[in-house]
């Protein structure tokens, strides 16, 4: 069952936020973000997805950080300039 | 360094400035390397790759076009790349991406335990992706370009681009989340 949100449904603002991620500065121009950051306070299952989400990206800011690191420590960068 | 300075350092590179030149690969090649290597899973292949980028760059700094963005050109080239090594890789050999990844089971020097599982199972799910999934992905979320840029690098329309993304997100989440199925029910 959909919820309403603004005048979007909540299987809107989902699929909006399984394309743009949980971060909606990043969300282009267009996407409904303004609508979303109102699920996020009015609609408890919007926000449960917001969370999921948030969880998932963080993982992957990890995941980034780590290679960062291994690449910093490789000295692949220094090959690269020689 | 935003795209007019990388611009004029290219002129100075064509002008044979050599400490120009290194600082384009001050500024781009940290973000390559670490593209080329979680696209392609494998340290040394990506590695040279990225160098192979940069020498193109310099050998192409005299003819540069100057509305065209550095940054845009240098993913193009790593990606382009990557995917013939992949596509000649599946063509020699017949074993899972993940294979070429860092083992898991060595936690990084200066990470704990918990920290080590999350890196190891995001890489584990990237590399299970397709790769045109796994391209959007990083693109977007570990190189953080807009969707008109990436989708500009992979040679595809925005909503192409938006179509992969949103397909291999939803194959992470299944991948990382609990409870191993995502949204609409289907299985991780």
């Amino acid at each position: 069952m959909t919820t309403e949100t603004n005048g979007r449904t909540g299987a809107e603002l989902a699929a909006a936020l399984d394309r743009f991620g949980s971060d909606l500065a990043r969300w282009p121009d267009g996407a409904p973000a303004a609508e979303a950051r109102a699920a996020l306070l009015g609609d408890r299952a919007f926000r449960g997805s917001w969370e999921v989400w948030r969880d998932v990206e963080q993982s992957l800011d990890a995941a980034r950080a780590a290679c960062d690191a291994e690449i910093a420590r490789s000295g692949a960068l220094e090959r690269i300039r020689a | 360094m935003d795209a007019a300075e990388d611009a004029a350092r290219l002129r100075a590179v064509a002008a044979g400035d050599g400490s120009a030149f290194a600082q384009l690969v001050d500024a781009h090649a940290p973000r390559l390397l670490r593209f080329a290597r979680l696209l392609l899973g494998n340290e040394a292949e990506a590695d040279d790759l990225v160098q192979d980028a940069f020498l193109g760059l310099w050998q192409a700094a005299g003819r540069w076009r100057p509305e065209a963005r550095i940054s845009t050109w240098l993913h193009r080239v790593v990606y382009n790349g990557a995917v013939d090594r992949i596509r000649r890789r599946r063509a020699f050999v017949d074993v899972a991406l993940v294979a070429d990844l860092p083992d898991p089971e060595l936690p990084a020097p200066d990470s704990g335990l918990l920290r080590s599982e999350t890196v190891a199972s995001v890489r584990a799910a990237l590399a299970a992706l397709p790769e045109r999934q796994r391209t959007a992905v990083l693109l977007y979320h570990f190189q953080e370009l807009g969707q008109a840029e990436a989708a500009d690098v992979m040679g595809i329309g925005e909503h192409a681009f938006e179509s992969l993304l949103a397909r291999g997100r939803r194959a992470l989440r299944s991948a990382l989340s609990a409870g191993g199925t995502d949204r609409n029910g289907d299985p991780a």
